[in-house]
């Protein structure tokens, strides 16, 4: 897992995105390139980990892309960084799909939706995806027990909720709440000074 | 719910995985403007996305980029500007001279390797019609070495007293490096006579012929060994050939 830091780093601490997000919101083509080209493989990577379908991955990552390109007049280039709101919108469109697989619908798109509006991502420090606190969440999720690893994953990546992973793994409601809570409250003490404000 | 109880709630309904009675509760919280409720929802939302970078990127299909960018208008293969295009035509014309300087090496080189092959014909021949000649002349006698053994080398030993000696060998083991054949005319009295040094070709064959008067009644075998490439005036053993001439 080490081996792809160097690029991710390269990508998430590259240069002022206020230039690319002002091209972006002029609707040049070559932006969105751009824009491709720095996010493609993290976007595609996460959507097919979810998924587990390449041809589906495709087609989620190309609405990842254009969801972003047609909501960027939203984004507030001084405030905000592209990748944690391009890492959600494709997060969601994964979990979005799974769920019309699965059809648990009910789980509201909508509410999904919310949760990927650019102005929620304006407030956002610019280095909040830096390096090292990418390094320190792997680092520290390795350090989860499975149970807990187990209980984040389907939450993140199966967009279940505790009374579905409850289900799932046949334990009890407050068993799996207990395994959330001590999962997410070891990353917050693991990363340290470096924890999300 | 108190700020503290909803603890990991912030994270959990930035992923859109909470429970319909604790999603209620939190919007409520955050209708209210609470700045409490509005740092846990950054921080939800910015572990989400940090989660986001736990798996490994993966290289999409190529033709994903060329479909993203087809849906917005951007022509597939035209690029997005004169300068694109001018630099696939200038790739291209590079190739093309690439190509051609390729070609006119690669037929130089052609050319070279028919000249040599040509020289090579010519000498073979000039060999064969040497050959023939000395096999038509009425004088002319052979011996047959190595017939009958199962090791090589095989082959001929014709002796005219006036033309000379011809040898005609084949399964002859390749030369080491450094080291070449040397034919040599044994007397029947005195040290072998050093006769002249050859090569046998890739195929293990050889046609030798010495073109001077040899004293054929004084003579008892032709003999052939590995020497260095300058040659040698005394015979290095073991002998490779042995042909014994009559008397």
């Amino acid at each position: 897992m080490v081996f792809f830091l160097p690029l991710l780093a390269a990508v998430l601490e590259g240069k002022d995105e206020t230039d690319l997000v002002g091209r972006l919101q002029r609707r040049d083509p070559q932006a969105l390139a751009e824009l491709y080209d720095r996010y493609g493989r993290i976007a595609y990577g996460l959507i097919h980990r979810v998924v587990r379908n390449a041809a589906a991955a495709e087609d989620l990552v190309q609405e990842t892309f254009l969801r972003v390109w047609n909501r960027v007049h939203g984004f507030d280039p001084a405030k905000g960084t592209l990748g944690p709101w391009v890492l959600t919108v494709a997060r969601n469109r994964a979990i979005d799909y799974l769920r019309s697989v699965d059809g648990r619908m009910a789980q509201s798109a909508f509410e999904i939706e919310k949760m990927e509006q650019p102005s929620v991502f304006n407030d956002f420090e610019r280095e909040i995806m830096n390096i090292d606190r990418v390094k320190l969440l792997k680092e520290a999720f390795q350090k989860l027990t499975p149970n807990q690893r187990e209980v984040l994953e389907l939450a993140y990546y199966e967009g279940l909720s505790q009374t579905e992973m409850a289900e799932r793994l046949k334990q009890p409601l407050g068993t799996v709440k207990t395994w959330v809570r001590t999962a997410l409250k070891t990353l917050r003490e693991q990363l340290g000074e470096a924890a999300i404000a | 719910m108190t700020h503290e109880e909803m603890g990991e709630l912030y994270e959990l309904y930035a992923l859109g995985v909470l429970e319909p009675e604790e999603k209620s509760e939190m919007e409520e919280h955050l209708a209210r403007n609470c700045p409490v409720c509005q740092a846990g929802m950054r921080r939800g939302l910015a572990f989400g996305a940090l989660l986001g970078t736990l798996p490994d990127s993966e290289d999409p299909p190529k033709r994903l980029r060329r479909r993203i960018l087809a849906s917005v208008g951007v022509e597939s293969g035209t690029g997005y500007s004169w300068m694109g295009a001018l630099a696939f035509l200038s790739a291209c014309l590079l190739v093309w001279v690439g190509f051609l300087s390729k070609e006119s090496s690669r037929k130089g080189e052609e050319t070279e390797r028919m000249r040599t092959a040509l020289r090579q014909s010519t000498s073979d021949l000039s060999k064969v019609q040497a050959a023939l000649s000395f096999l038509n002349e009425p004088d002319t006698e052979q011996v047959v070495f190595g017939k009958g053994q199962p090791l090589p080398p095989r082959g001929r030993v014709f002796v005219n007293a006036a033309r000379g000696v011809m040898l005609m060998a084949s399964n002859l083991p390749a030369a080491p490096t450094g080291k070449i054949y040397e034919m040599w005319l044994v007397p029947k009295i005195g040290a072998p006579i050093p006769a002249g040094l050859f090569q046998a070709d890739a195929q293990g064959n050889a046609l030798y012929i010495l073109n001077q008067a040899v004293n054929r009644s004084a003579t008892k075998a032709i003999a052939v060994t590995l020497e260095p490439e300058s040659g040698s005036t005394t015979p290095t053993m073991p002998l490779v050939i042995a042909a014994g001439l009559s008397d």
